[in-house]
C-alpha cells in the first residue's frame, strides 16, 4: 500500500497522523459510526430517500414500458388532442417537482438539525476520547 | 421571413445572419468582460478549480442548467418532436427526473467528499492511484465524446444559421472557450453558464409565447393541431383552380390530402391517381467515403447504369439519382438488397423513394399556394409509440427503456457537471443549487413541447432544414427552433434564438473544457505524477495547459469528422457516464465491502461494454448490418457496469477500503470535515472544530 497515504480523520490533507496511531484511530472513528445520534440520522435518511428513490425510478420507468408496450391504451384522449400518454408525460414533471421540494423544504431541515445534534455529540464525546487517549 | 427567405435562396438569407453575428459578437463582449473580472479573482487552486466554493446555492443551481441544457436539448429536442412527435418529449422527461437522483443521492455526499473531482470521492477510501488513473481515462472518454458531439453540432449549426464557414465556426468556438477557461477559470465558466441558461430560458419563453398566440392560446386548438400534422409540402407553386400539385411526400390513390395555411385552415381534396417524378431519393446502408458530384455515373449490381442528380456529401447515407431501381429495395433481406457502385465503394440500397409525387384531384384548388406550402395526409403526432412502440420497431420499446436508462442513471455520473457541486460552499447550498437547476431545467422541458410541436404544426416537417448554396432545400431537424422562431417572430428574433444557439454550445462546451482539464491536472498530474506533492501554482498552470490542448484537440478532432453523428456521440457520453461512472460512485457510497479491484473493475467493465455495445450498433461503423439492434446500450451495460464492480470485488482481499469506510461514511453523511467554501455553513464545519474526534496525542 505503498501508493496510499493515510489521511487524518477529518482534516485536511497534509496534518498527517503517526502510523503508530492508526489502531486507536480506527477505533475512534468505528466509535463514531456508533454515535446513537448518527445511526439516528442513518434510520431517518433510510426512511425517506430509499422509498422516494423506489418510488421515483418506478412512475419514471412506467412511462417508458406503458408508451413501448401498449401505445394504443395510453392514446386515450381526454379533450381535444391531449391524450393520457401526454398527461403521464406531464406529470412526471411535477412528481419531480413535488418531491424534489418535499426533500428540500420538509424532509432536509430534520437532517440538517440531526447533523448538528451529532456536531454536538462529537464535541462532548471528545472529552471522553481525550481522556481516555490522556492516559 | 425566413420561410420565404428559404426559398428565395442564399443571397437574400444573409440579413439574418448577420443581425445574428452582431448578436453573438455582443454575447461574446460581455462573456468576455465577465471573464477579464474573474481572471482578477483567480489566484489559489480552489478559486481556479471551484471558484473557491463561494458560488450562492441559486447561482450555482442556474450554471448548472446552463451546464447541461446544451444543442441536444436546445436544438436536437425540438427537431426530434417535430419531426417524430409526441416520442421526442421521451427526452425531455427523462432528462428532468434524472435531477432526482442526483439529488437524493450523489450531490451532498459527493460535495462532502470531494475536493475538485469525481475521482476525489472514490480515492478517499481506496488505494489513490489506480482508482484515480481509471476515473481519470473515464472522466476524460465521457467528456471527449460530449465535446466531439457539441463541436461538431456548432460547427454544422453555426454554419447553417450564421452562414459561417464550419472551420471557421469550430474555431471561433474553441478559441472563445479556451480565453473562459485559462484565464477566468472556474469564475468565469460560472457565469457565461448563467449568463447563457437565462438567456436560453428568455428565448424559449417568447418564443413559446409567440406560438401559443397562433393558436390565439387556446390549448385544445393547439393539441387539436398536433394530431393533424401534414409531413409533406408542396414542392411547386400550386395556382388556383389547378388540379394537380406536387408534394414532397408519398399519397395514395383515394387518401384524402390537405393543403394549409398557417393556424389550421386547410383544403381537403382527394387524390384521384399519384405520379412519381424523378429524381429518386436512395437510402444507403452505409456512409459515403467522399462527396459524390451532380452528374456522375453510378452502377448497380446488374450493371444498369444511373446518374447522379444533386451533389451527395461524404458521410451521408442519402443519394438522388435519375431513376429508380428495377426490383424495389425494401421488400428484399439485407443480404439479397442491391448494391450500388460508387466512386469505387460498393454500398447496399436499404430503400429509395420518389423525390416528390405529382398527386391528380379531385376537384380544383379554390386557393392558390406558394411553394412549401404544408401539405399532405394529416398525421397524429400527438400518438404514442410513433417512434418506439413495438407495433413500429422490434425493438422499440426495449430501446425507450435503454434510452431512459441511460438519461436517469447517465446524469449522475456526468463529470462537468458533478464538479458543479464544488463550487458551492457546503452540502446544503449544492441540495438547493440541484433544486433551482431542476425549476429551471424543467421549466424548459415543458416549454419544448411547444418548441416541437409548434415546428410540427406551423412549419412543417418537411420545412425544417435550410437551402444550401444552390438553392436546394436541405432537412436539417436540428433547425426545428431556428426555423419556428422566423415562422412565428421574424428575422430579429430568429437571428437572436440562432445566436443563442451559438452561446449555449460555447458554455457547455467551457464546461466539459475546465471539467477535462481540473482532472488532468488533479487526478494525474498532481496525484499520480507528483504524488500530491504541491509545488505552488503548479496545478493551475497545468490545467490552463491541458485547456490549451483539449481546445486543440477538440477543435482539429471536428474538423477531422465533420459528419459524426451527434446525437449517437451524446447518447454515448450518457450510457458511458451511466454504466462505468454511477456504479463505482454508488458502491463507493454505499457498500463496506467495496474495494479498489472493485472500482477499476467497474469502471473498467462499464467503460469497455458501453463502446464495444455502440461499436457494434448501427451508429458504429458496421451500419445497418451491426449485431446490436438498439440505439441505446444502456439496457445491457448499466447492469454489466453493476456486475463487473460487484465481481471484481471479491477478486481482492485488501482491507484498507473497508477500514477507511466508517470515516468516509460520517463524513459523507454529516459534512464534517469537507472542504470548506467562502462562507462557513452546516454541511462544512471547519476541519479544526473535528480535530475533537481525533484521539489525543499520547505523552
Amino acid at each position: 500500500m505503498a501508493d496510499t497515504k493515510d489521511r487524518a480523520p477529518f482534516a485536511s490533507s497534509g496534518d498527517d497522523i503517526p502510523a503508530s496511531q492508526e489502531l486507536e484511530k480506527e477505533k475512534v472513528i468505528e466509535n463514531l459510526e456508533e454515535i446513537p445520534e448518527f445511526q439516528q440520522l442513518e434510520k431517518s435518511k433510510a426512511r425517506f430517500i430509499i422509498p422516494a428513490t423506489i418510488f421515483f425510478l418506478v412512475y419514471y420507468f412506467a412511462l417508458p414500458v406503458l408508451v413501448g408496450f401498449f401505445p394504443d391504451t395510453m392514446d386515450t384522449r381526454l379533450f381535444s388532442g391531449f391524450s393520457v400518454a401526454y398527461l403521464f408525460a406531464l406529470s412526471q414533471f411535477f412528481m419531480a417537482w413535488i418531491l424534489a421540494f418535499l426533500y428540500l423544504l420538509y424532509f432536509a431541515p430534520k437532517i440538517d438539525q440531526m447533523v448538528r445534534n451529532i456536531i454536538k455529540a462529537v464535541e462532548a464525546r471528545h472529552i471522553k476520547v481525550s481522556r481516555k487517549g490522556g492516559r | 421571413m425566413l420561410h420565404s427567405v428559404l426559398a428565395a435562396g442564399a443571397a437574400t438569407s444573409k440579413d439574418p445572419s448577420v443581425i445574428a453575428i452582431v448578436f453573438f459578437v455582443i454575447f461574446v463582449a460581455i462573456t468576455l468582460v465577465i471573464t477579464y473580472w474573474a481572471s482578477k479573482r483567480n489566484k489559489s487552486a480552489s478559486q481556479f478549480f471551484a471558484a473557491g466554493r463561494s458560488i450562492k446555492g441559486w447561482q450555482n443551481g442556474i450554471a448548472v442548467a446552463g451546464d447541461y441544457m446544451s444543442a441536444a436539448s436546445f436544438l436536437g429536442i425540438a427537431g426530434i418532436i417535430s419531426t417524430q412527435g409526441y416520442d421526442g418529449f421521451m427526452y425531455s422527461v427523462g432528462w428532468l427526473v434524472a435531477y432526482l437522483t442526483v439529488l437524493l443521492i450523489v450531490a451532498e455526499p459527493l460535495r462532502n467528499l470531494g475536493k475538485y473531482t469525481l475521482a476525489d470521492v472514490l480515492a478517499y477510501r481506496m488505494h489513490d492511484k489506480p482508482v484515480r488513473a481509471v476515473a481519470a481515462f473515464s472522466t476524460l472518454t465521457v467528456t471527449t465524446f460530449y465535446m466531439i458531439a457539441q463541436m461538431v453540432g456548432a460547427g454544422s449549426v453555426v454554419n447553417l444559421l450564421l452562414k459561417l464557414d464550419y472551420n471557421l465556426a469550430v474555431a471561433i468556438v474553441g478559441i472563445v472557450m479556451v480565453c473562459y477557461v485559462v484565464f477566468g477559470g472556474m469564475v468565469a465558466t460560472t457565469w457565461v453558464q448563467i449568463v447563457k441558461a437565462l438567456l436560453l430560458i428568455a428565448g424559449t419563453i417568447v418564443l413559446s409565447i409567440l406560438v401559443l398566440s397562433q393558436f390565439n392560446f387556446d390549448f385544445g386548438k393547439f393539441f387539436d393541431q398536433t394530431t393533424k400534422v401534414q409531413l409533406g409540402k408542396l414542392t411547386a407553386p400550386a395556382a388556383a383552380g389547378a388540379t394537380e400539385v406536387t408534394l414532397s411526400t408519398g399519397a395514395t390513390k383515394n387518401q384524402n390530402i390537405q393543403i394549409g395555411a398557417d393556424g389550421g385552415t386547410y383544403e381537403t381534396l382527394k387524390v384521384t391517381d399519384v405520379v412519381n417524378n424523378a429524381p429518386w431519393v436512395y437510402t444507403l446502408a452505409d456512409v459515403l467515403n467522399s462527396d459524390v458530384p451532380a452528374g456522375a455515373t453510378v452502377t448497380d449490381n446488374t450493371g444498369a447504369q444511373y446518374k447522379v442528380a444533386a451533389l451527395a456529401k461524404a458521410n451521408t447515407k442519402a443519394i438522388r439519382l435519375d431513376k429508380n431501381l428495377p426490383v424495389a429495395a425494401g421488400t428484399l433481406g439485407l443480404s439479397q438488397k442491391p448494391e450500388l457502385s460508387i466512386n469505387g465503394q460498393n454500398i447496399k440500397v436499404i430503400s429509395t423513394a420518389p423525390a416528390s409525387i405529382t398527386a391528380k384531384l379531385d376537384h380544383p384548388l379554390a386557393n392558390a399556394y406558394p411553394a412549401s406550402t404544408i401539405a399532405g395526409s394529416p398525421t397524429d403526432f400527438m400518438k404514442p409509440g410513433r417512434r418506439y412502440a413495438n407495433t413500429q420497431e422490434k425493438w422499440g420499446a426495449l430501446d425507450l427503456i435503454s434510452l431512459g436508462m441511460a438519461l436517469i442513471l447517465g446524469t449522475a455520473g456526468l463529470p462537468h457537471i458533478l464538479v458543479r457541486f464544488y463550487t458551492v460552499p457546503n452540502a446544503i447550498e449544492a441540495r438547493k443549487s440541484v433544486v433551482w437547476a431542476m425549476i429551471i431545467i424543467g421549466a424548459f422541458y415543458i416549454m419544448t413541447t411547444f418548441l416541437g410541436f409548434g415546428a410540427a404544426t406551423l412549419v412543417g416537417p418537411a420545412n425544417v432544414g435550410t437551402v444550401d448554396a444552390n438553392g436546394a432545400f436541405v432537412a436539417n431537424t436540428n433547425l426545428a427552433a431556428p426555423v419556428l422562431a422566423d415562422k412565428v417572430g421574424g428575422e430579429v428574433f430568429y437571428a437572436f434564438i440562432a445566436s443563442i444557439a451559438f452561446a449555449t454550445i460555447l458554455a457547455v462546451v467551457a464546461g466539459l473544457t475546465i471539467t477535462a482539464s481540473t482532472t488532468f491536472a488533479h487526478d494525474v498530474w498532481y496525484s499520480i505524477i507528483r504524488n500530491e506533492q504541491e509545488r505552488p501554482g503548479e496545478q493551475v498552470l497545468v490545467a490552463r495547459i491541458t485547456a490549451f490542448v483539449v481546445a486543440i484537440l477538440a477543435i482539429l478532432l471536428a474538423i477531422a469528422m465533420p459528419g459524426a453523428n451527434a446525437a449517437a456521440l451524446v447518447a454515448l457520453a450518457f450510457a458511458v457516464a451511466a454504466s462505468a461512472n454511477l456504479p463505482v460512485i454508488l458502491f463507493t457510497l454505499f457498500w463496506r465491502r467495496f474495494n479498489t479491484a472493485g472500482a477499476v473493475g467497474g469502471l473498467a467493465g462499464g467503460l469497455i461494454s458501453s463502446l464495444f455495445l455502440i461499436l457494434i450498433s448501427f451508429n458504429g461503423p458496421l451500419g445497418a448490418n451491426a449485431p446490436f439492434q438498439l440505439e441505446n446500450p444502456g439496457i445491457v451495460s448499466i447492469p454489466a457496469g453493476f456486475l463487473s464492480a460487484f465481481v471484481f470485488t471479491f477478486f481482492s482481499k485488501e482491507t484498507l477500503s473497508s477500514h477507511k469506510y466508517p470515516e468516509m461514511h460520517f463524513r459523507a453523511e454529516t459534512g464534517i470535515g469537507a472542504e470548506v467554501g467562502g462562507e462557513h455553513g452546516l454541511g462544512a464545519v471547519p476541519a479544526g472544530a473535528v480535530a475533537a474526534a481525533s484521539p489525543a496525542p499520547e505523552d
